[in-house]
């Protein structure tokens, strides 16, 4: 079992091979994402009832949970692939890492406009000076740092070990944005749900969170893998495997 | 081969030298500090009143925008010139000489800190009652800002658009040395003991010069293979 996995490990860290290979995986993951996703989405606007204190505004929960909770996710991802980068030097996790950054930076973008959004009818304002809120910006100007990092620096070895370095200086903030709202009594709600805690929502309500937060994190991992597929093409462009693929191709 | 202590001796030495030597960056950053504080104080005018908060985190931010001028120069000239590849061909510890450079920097600009920052401050409006304990903060927050400035200056160091990259990755590194830092006053202002957030400003600082040195000269290796 173990040598199947080793094997399979080493495989998909050779860029010709994890190419070909991952497609039924992206195909799978955003169909299953996407399905999951629409299910919790339409459950979540239409069918679940209204929140006592909110009304109807609370329904935004399905997209700002998710979103934020996955580019927090996403911003560790970076920063564990940035340590087996550092020590282990493998190729393909550093394209991940690469691949990833986006990703991440659209779903906090998306968090953050969300929650602006249902700051206005519940708060009576779109944005405060919130632990939360300012943990969640410092997360989008991290990202944008990684990403203009890894545009910006050449050449590549230089800028694959520096981001690196930089997104595991980083990950000390997402401690911070997650208990944050234990810590301070701020304007932000606690959690919504935890691991260990039964949650403090009806089943009608946080079933469809469920869902979503399940969807959000295939599409992404979808997507990521996508944008790492072409990656690789692009790093190993002038390659026999490459130029074949092209010919193929067209 | 030399040991760490002589290595260290060496860098101390070097950066008491460049002091006297060089020290365009460091009245760079300085008369910048004094002069925003200065402009602030002439918008104003005489009868406008700026409210305690926000001239304790003006403070703490003019310190910040000092302390990123600072160690850019500081730090990149030594790059430039070639310094560090010759430290490194001498077997010396380039970890060592990011601790020298960044300990010296913050006694240079901590004690030049604790004489401007209550001019401008008492400019601002500031009580007296606080001034002490805004001296005091600023100086053991400084340290956390000029070894995170310090680090975004080496792996920014000789890009084209190093300004953006800078601003966009040391700026939200900075922000708890600031949060902590300034908090200590604000708290006290509100009536609250300031005592753990001081030891949490206090905690922060000794972490980034225990860890950034090592990381500065992680980077620095990358950037001269």
């Amino acid at each position: 079992m173990w040598q199947i996995f080793k094997v399979w490990f080493f495989q998909m860290s050779s860029p010709p091979i994890f190419f070909t290979q991952i497609v039924p995986w992206i195909r799978w993951s955003s169909i299953v994402g996407g399905t999951l996703f629409l299910i919790g989405l339409v459950w979540g606007l239409a069918i679940a009832p209204a929140d006592y204190q909110q009304g109807n505004s609370f329904r935004i929960i399905y997209i700002h949970v998710p979103a934020a909770s996955a580019s927090m996710t996403a911003y560790v991802m970076l920063a564990i692939w940035g340590v087996i980068f550092l020590v282990w030097k493998i190729k393909m996790v550093d394209i991940l890492a690469q691949s990833l950054i986006p990703v991440g930076l659209v779903l906090c973008a998306i968090a953050l406009a969300t929650g602006s959004l249902w700051g206005i009818p519940t708060w009576g304002t779109a944005w405060a000076a919130d632990a939360r809120i300012l943990s969640m910006a410092l997360l989008l100007f991290l990202y944008i740092g990684l990403f203009l990092l890894r545009t910006q620096l050449k050449p590549l070895a230089k800028a694959q070990k520096i981001a690196s370095i930089v997104a595991l200086v980083g990950v000390l903030n997402i401690p911070v944005i997650k208990y944050s709202v234990e810590w301070v009594a701020t304007l932000h709600q606690g959690a919504t749900f935890t691991v260990t805690e039964k949650p403090r929502m009806p089943p009608e309500m946080y079933m469809p969170l469920l869902f979503t937060v399940l969807g959000v994190y295939l599409l992404m991992f979808a997507w990521t893998l996508i944008q790492a597929r072409w990656l690789c093409l692009q790093r190993e462009s002038g390659k026999q495997w490459v130029n074949r693929w092209v010919t193929t191709k067209s | 081969m030399t040991t760490l202590l002589d290595d260290l001796c060496m860098a101390y030495g070097r950066e008491w030298l460049l002091l006297r030597r060089q020290s365009s960056h460091l009245i760079n950053g300085f008369c910048f500090f004094l002069l925003i504080g200065l402009v602030y104080q002439i918008l104003l005018g005489p009868n406008l009143v700026m409210p305690q908060g926000v001239t304790l985190t003006l403070l703490w931010v003019l310190s910040f925008l000092s302390i990123l001028l600072i160690a850019d120069g500081w730090l990149v000239s030594d790059l430039k010139n070639g310094f560090y590849e010759l430290w490194m061909s001498q077997s010396r510890s380039l970890s060592i000489l990011f601790f020298a450079k960044l300990s010296f920097q913050w006694i240079v600009i901590g004690l030049l800190l604790s004489v401007f920052a209550p001019l401008v401050g008492l400019g601002l409006g500031l009580d007296t009652a606080l001034l002490w304990l805004t001296v005091a903060s600023l100086v053991v927050s400084s340290l956390a800002m000029i070894c995170l400035c310090g680090f975004g200056a080496v792996i920014t160091a000789g890009q084209s658009s190093s300004g953006l990259l800078m601003a966009v990755l040391v700026l939200p590194l900075n922000i708890p040395p600031m949060i902590f830092g300034a908090g200590v006053v604000l708290e006290s202002l509100q009536g609250y003991d300031s005592m753990p957030i001081f030891m949490l400003t206090v905690a922060l600082s000794i972490a980034s010069i225990s860890f950034v040195p090592w990381l500065m000269s992680f980077c620095t290796k990358v950037l001269i293979e």
